[in-house]
């Protein structure tokens, strides 16, 4: 009855970016059997790579560890204060303290691994010089090189993983699908660990890679997890014209470092209202709410955008500045694509570009459903509400590598539970029936109606209507996924591959948007229009969990 | 600023045939954002990387054009003039312009 391919391991890691790459290491290292499920293909797939980056260590480990010159004032005390500090308070501090603490082993592994150290620097909001300047593909190249040592692990590439298989409240594995051929492959595993990234595209204009949609966070919220902190994204000012450039961060790049200015359509530098002191230079969350403001009050350009200008800078002066921007890279140059910089302006707007929030774990990276571990971005709770800079780049190692050990030990003491076929049929066959169509509606079309639904409901500036609006825009597309219609074809079906991804962007944004209703507050990167101080009640974490096919939101006490 | 030009793309497909493309010209497009457009507008079946870093530094749009190997992120195109795409060479192709 059932044609399709089936695969059996110890430990399933759903993601090959960083945190999935680390887990895997770590739990083969125990022992165990894995496998990894990548998108793409290993260390060239997911955020990891595209990260500049900043890893972030407390600089008296910096020192005492790592053996550079750090600054012995610094502790992980003071470090955890910092990232606690910058996330409202909102984070989890059992896991602060678990990442502090293990950041420093986990980078110099990394180092010793080969990863090479660029410089050193102060990130915003770090009060020591905790940054150390590894670039992205460097470490995710570093990363899988330590996974292809490890020659049995299995990595599929070209797979993707569509739903976590329950089993009397145990993950069992999962429904997937192997984009290069169209064969369907369900994977039996002791345990699994989720490492799928942020849901960044799920918006129109992304700093993140097109495919990252929160496909693990959605996955997860099906099978039952509970979600914290999914109101909470991190938007930076990303080009929104020429096309090929749409996402690209270097606006926010010239304000950090170049002194560029931001203005709206009247000429006005609008930041000297929310931030008088700083400006341009002020943060994002500020800046990304100043920006969406000017923009859906008609103050904004024809591509949707306000301006990055730096015209008053002197040309020879500019000059030398763009030196540090990382030069040309591999052959690619962004003033290739913009005009004369000394004459006119970036159009730009709020990039997404980081999810705070996702899957709540504990300190072991256990997520409450028996044998599902959850590690990296699509985890919720180390960064609270905001993450502080550099943050993500040594948390994807710490969290991956905990993720790694609690399932492996997981593995160990548990037998594969046998799967149902009628099940798995009734699965995959909704899948099968894009292709023959009960309808006609078209996958491409809803992607992008979904894409815009995000940006003007769960962008930077929400408000009630707009947020009900997301749900039944969500709802609605829902409803249409039976009558999708999709060519032909099972080798790489691009259309089929968008088909499959619009119900995981409909539970991401539904999931957001409910929380974000039900925050009636403003507090960091979650401005609403309607309500737009902080409430002292409200300084709690909300979680939002699946309760019989109804969004279920709770304010927890922050964890400790 | 859109002009009243096209861009032609001739993408490698199955069984060593080219297909042809007429892309609406506009000023900074790439060829990633080109194939971009002919797959939301013009043809659902093609098959090229998905964008991930936006700035040419990830590698993964990697392809072959005009004979020589570059990001199709990386080149800048102009009005009126043709884009041969396809793999680089020594690569098992899937499809298109993806390898395995």
């Amino acid at each position: 009855m059932n044609n399709y391919k089936h695969l059996i391991t110890d430990v399933l890691v759903i993601g090959s970016g960083g945190a999935g790459m680390r887990a895997a290491i770590s739990a083969h290292d125990d022992g165990a059997k894995v496998m990894i499920l990548s998108k793409g293909r290993l260390g060239v797939s997911g955020s990891t790579v595209t990260a500049c980056a900043d890893v972030s260590v407390d600089s008296n480990s910096i020192t005492k560890l790592l053996g550079f010159n750090g600054d012995i004032e610094d502790s992980k005390e003071k470090f955890a204060a910092d990232t606690i500090k910058s996330g409202w308070g909102f984070n989890h501090k059992g896991l602060v303290e678990v990442f502090v603490d293990q950041a420093p082993q986990r980078v110099k592994e990394l180092i010793d691994w080969g990863a090479k150290v660029e410089n050193f620097a102060i990130s915003p909001g770090h009060s020591y010089r905790r940054a150390i300047i590894i670039k992205g593909n460097n470490f995710a190249h570093t990363l899988a090189r330590q996974v292809r040592l490890r020659s049995d692990i299995r990595v599929l590439e070209g797979v993707i993983a569509l739903d976590i298989i329950v089993k009397n409240g145990r993950a069992t594995g999962v429904y997937a699908v192997n984009i290069m051929n169209g064969e369907f492959t369900t994977i039996s595993a002791k345990s699994v660990i989720i490492s799928t990234g942020g849901a960044m595209s799920v918006f129109p204009v992304t700093t993140a890679p097109n495919d990252l949609m929160g496909d693990g966070m959605s996955m997860a919220y099906r099978a039952g997890v509970k979600m914290v902190d999914m109101e909470f994204q991190t938007f930076l000012m990303g080009c929104c014209s020429p096309p090929s450039l749409i996402g690209n961060n270097y606006p926010f790049v010239l304000m950090c470092r170049a002194g560029a200015h931001l203005y709206n359509r009247e000429g006005e530098r609008f930041m000297e209202k929310w931030d008088p002191e700083r400006r341009e230079k002020s943060t994002r969350d500020k800046i990304a709410v100043a920006s969406t403001l000017e923009i859906l009050e008609g103050r904004g350009g024809r591509n949707g955008g306000v301006w990055v200008s730096v015209r008053h800078i002197p040309k020879n002066l500019f000059e030398y500045y763009t030196e540090w921007y990382e030069g040309k890279k591999l052959g690619f140059d962004e003033k290739d694509f913009l005009p004369d910089l000394m004459q006119e302006g970036i159009e730009s707007m709020p990039s997404a570009h980081f999810w705070n929030g996702g899957i709540r774990i504990n300190t072991e990276c256990f997520t409450g459903i028996e044998g599902l571990f959850a590690a990296g971005e699509c985890a919720g709770g180390i960064h609270g509400a905001n993450r502080l800079s550099g943050n993500a780049m040594s948390e994807i190692l710490v969290t991956g590598n905990i993720a790694g050990h609690s399932a492996a030990c997981t593995a160990a003491s548990v037998p594969v539970t046998a799967m149902s076929k009628e099940e798995e049929y009734a699965y995959y066959k909704k899948l099968e029936d894009m292709f023959c169509g009960n309808g006609n509606e078209d996958p491409v079309i809803l992607k992008k109606k979904l894409q815009q639904t995000a940006w003007e409901t769960i962008g930077p500036v929400r408000e009630q209507k707009e947020l009900e609006r997301a749900i039944r825009i969500c709802d609605e597309v829902e409803n249409k996924i039976p009558y999708l219609r999709c060519h032909e074809g099972r080798v790489y079906n691009r259309e089929w591959i968008d088909a499959m991804s619009l119900a995981n962007m409909c539970d991401i944004i539904r999931i957001t948007a409910a929380a974000a209703a039900h925050r009636k507050e403003s507090r960091s990167s979650h401005y609403r229009k309607d309500y737009n101080k902080s409430v002292d009640d409200m300084f709690c974490n909300i979680t939002v969990e699946n309760s019989n096919g109804q969004l279920k939101m709770s304010n927890c006490p922050i964890s400790t | 600023m859109k002009s009243n030009k096209n861009v032609n793309i001739k993408l490698k497909r199955q069984n060593q045939i080219y297909d042809e493309f007429e892309v609406p010209f506009e000023e900074g497009m790439s060829i990633l954002s080109a194939l971009q457009y002919i797959y939301e507008n013009l043809d659902r079946t093609i098959a090229y990387p998905v964008c991930l870093c936006r700035m040419g530094k990830c590698g993964a749009c990697i392809m072959q054009v005009n004979g020589k190997a570059q990001l199709g992120c990386a080149v800048k195109l102009a009005a009126g003039e043709v884009y041969v795409i396809e793999t680089v060479a020594n690569k098992e192709v899937i499809k298109d312009l993806i390898t395995r």
